[in-house]
């Protein structure tokens, strides 16, 4: 449809181009005299010379500015996108994040460790649910502490986020919230999709804390890790001890079996 | 700007007779839903005698079509009821029915009237219960009119039976080709020839109240849009400039047509004023910007144009002249078209060299591509949004073919003879 329209009216627009040349040849008028101050010997340029070179470059500039004008189209398209993608991310991020702390909320009414078996909610839902029971309990310095890492990461500063749990790792090496943060961080690198990061994080719960509450949830997690770094055989394996369980992550980690394998 | 859109009424008497052959499309559905809805339509008679228009078939003919429906054969058939009354539901139980189309005619002065139910078998429910009149020659439309109404109780969707499609035949005579402009029902009945010419003729674009075709012939020895009446077949030349007149495009109120003019050196977007005769220049741009058509609401064009080095499709708000890229997938993408909703975006995709009818929705950006077939061109979209028709080849044979927008359901309409192109849907 478009081609042959292009192709009969090639012609047309080469007389377009003579058309728009006009303008340009007036810059080329202007030009001289700088030039002629330079070498004022210079005899002046015949017209018709020139406006066949004119009309030439006219035409590079021409088929430039289209070529430029695609580029830009394409760009802008893609910042528009990437920023759409950025917000989605962080929505999404603030949601999780929000939802947990409504399933926190919910839960310290039922008080007690059985929360995550009880609440329906996703794993991140049930495990912060964990995290902030014992951060309203807790108090002191180890606990402002973690609470403010927790806040960053809340607030979307996950880089902040990252750095704080890091620090709170090693300055509180035996603390009450170290598994805590070592399952934040988990959670964050699968995020940001650095999974040699996250597996690493994830497996420290699991060998360090094997009775923590986090320590099922991060059994979950850790299959998924593997799953998404291609080692199914450990996926499985993970996922079928995280399935065995009775809890939230038992549930999730079924659903994940019967979906991917 | 200087108007040379000289008025030319002619009645080209010679060109237009009415065309005999019947039913010059035929239709071979390639792909249909899964699961298709079930239905009865038991024979519409007069008191058991038949019509002069089989009105139940074309309404099996029509719902079968759609490919949402897969009607029930009449020879499987174990009661013909004609009223709600006569209904007994477990023999269409038995036969798997999901619904129902019972109906009966009577006939006075000439004038026929059909009462006809839709009935849900598994409620043994009477959704509704409808009159239709008409002349015998009408009958075919109250057949399409009743299909509508089904279409619509069952599916939630408007019908788009009643309509028409226009389309160019091309076909060599005596070591030339000749072109016609055809104007049919959808299912390729009451085929009728609006023009002939041994010229190119291209672009039909209807009126928005169906009344009228705009089109590019090249009868005059270059490209000039005429438009015609098709009642009466009176016709009009819109442009004669020198260079391109094109891609004519009705407005959605009807009074102005968007079209392409190349008078100013290159091929730029005009839109005419059918009033006062005023043509006003819309883009201004050394590159190619052609194929403008209206957004649903009147505001806004949509056009191809290669400013940014290949084939893309831009919308031009014309209120404010603001000029904003559609398309970014792929590096051609043409001839845009779009949907009643005003946000599928159809258009013509090339993937791997070949060119595919694709949609674009427009606040996701999703692209997919419907079409199999390769050169596809010129989509028109179907009034109610379900359905668009495109032109493909089959063979070395151009024939027009559809598909509905979620690519559920295809069909071809092969032509008995010579090559068909450039078809427009109607818009009612």
């Amino acid at each position: 449809m478009f081609a042959p329209v292009g192709f009969i009216f090639f012609g047309l627009l080469i007389s377009c181009s003579v058309f728009a040349a006009a303008p340009v040849s007036e810059i080329g008028g202007q030009t001289p005299p700088s030039v002629s101050v330079a070498a004022p010997q210079v005899p002046p340029i015949e017209p018709k010379v020139l406006s066949g070179d004119v009309h030439y470059q006219v035409q590079i500039l021409q088929d430039e500015v289209r070529t430029l004008r695609g580029m830009l189209e394409e760009l802008n398209n893609e910042v528009r996108l990437l920023k759409k993608r950025q917000m989605d991310d962080y929505m999404d991020l603030d949601r999780r994040l929000s939802t947990s702390s409504v399933g926190q909320a919910g839960s310290s009414l039922k008080g007690g460790g059985a929360v995550q078996a009880a609440s329906g909610k996703a794993v991140e839902s049930s495990s912060t649910g964990t995290t902030s029971q014992v951060t309203s309990s807790a108090s002191g310095a180890e606990a402002d502490h973690y609470n403010n890492a927790y806040a960053q990461l809340k607030a979307g500063k996950v880089a902040a986020a990252v750095a704080q749990f890091k620090t709170h790792i090693s300055k509180y090496p035996t603390g009450k919230y170290v598994a805590n943060s070592h399952y934040w961080l988990g959670e964050i690198y699968v995020l940001q999709n650095k999974l040699e990061l996250a597996r690493q994080s994830f497996a420290t719960v699991l060998e360090s804390y094997p009775a923590h509450r986090k320590a099922s949830d991060s059994t979950y997690k850790l299959g998924q890790v593997y799953f998404m770094q291609g080692n199914k055989a450990k996926a499985k394996e993970l996922l079928e001890k995280a399935a065995a369980g009775n809890d939230n992550a038992a549930r999730l980690a079924r659903s994940y079996l019967t979906e991917n394998f | 700007m200087k108007k040379t859109g000289v008025a030319l009424s002619i009645c080209l008497l010679v060109l237009i007779f009415p065309l005999t052959v019947l039913a010059g499309l035929t239709i071979e559905i390639t792909k249909g839903v899964d699961n298709p809805t079930r239905i009865g339509i038991s024979p519409i008679t007069r008191d058991g005698k038949s019509l002069p228009e089989d009105v139940s078939k074309i309404i099996s003919d029509d719902l079968h079509r759609s490919g949402l429906f897969r009607p029930i054969p009449k020879r499987d058939m174990l009661s013909f009821p004609a009223t709600a009354k006569d209904v007994y539901y477990r023999d269409w139980r038995i036969l798997g029915a999901e619904y129902l189309v019972v109906g009966k005619t009577s006939q006075r002065d000439g004038i026929y009237q059909i009462t006809f139910s839709l009935l849900e078998v598994h409620s043994s429910r009477v959704v509704f219960t409808k009159v239709v009149k008409g002349s015998s020659t009408q009958l075919r439309d109250l057949a399409h009119y009743i299909s509508d109404e089904v279409y619509q109780a069952v599916t939630g969707i408007p019908g788009a039976f009643s309509t028409r499609v226009a389309y160019v035949t091309a076909f060599p005579f005596g070591g030339k080709m000749k072109f016609k402009l055809m104007v049919a029902d959808v299912d390729g009945a009451r085929e009728r020839l609006l023009l002939e010419s041994k010229e190119p003729i291209m672009s039909p674009s209807w009126s928005p109240d169906a009344k009228q075709l705009a089109y590019v012939s090249f009868e005059t020895g270059r490209p000039a849009i005429f438009r015609q009446n098709l009642a009466t077949a009176a016709r009009e030349q819109l442009t004669n400039f020198r260079g391109l007149n094109g891609a004519p495009a009705w407005s959605p109120d009807g009074r102005s047509m968007a079209l392409v003019l190349s008078k100013d050196g290159n091929p730029e977007i005009y839109t005419l004023d059918l009033q006062s005769r005023r043509f006003t220049r819309r883009t201004k741009h050394f590159a190619i910007d052609t194929e403008p058509n209206w957004t649903p609401d009147g505001k806004s064009l949509i056009f191809t144009s290669d400013r940014g080095g290949t084939p893309q499709i831009y919308k031009l708000t014309l209120a404010s002249g603001k000029v904003e890229r559609l398309t970014f997938k792929g590096s051609y993408n043409a001839r845009p078209r779009l949907a009643p909703d005003g946000r599928t975006l159809v258009m013509v995709h090339r993937d791997n060299g070949r060119f595919h009818i694709a949609t674009q929705d427009l606040v996701t950006g999703d692209l997919r591509v419907l079409t199999q077939t390769y050169l596809d061109e010129s989509p028109t979209v179907a009034p109610n949004g379900a359905m668009l028709l495109y032109a493909t080849k089959k063979g070395n044979k151009g024939v027009l073919a559809a598909v509905s927008l979620d690519a559920g359901v295809k069909f071809l309409l092969p032509a008995r003879f010579g090559d068909v192109r450039e078809p427009a849907w109607s818009p009612k």
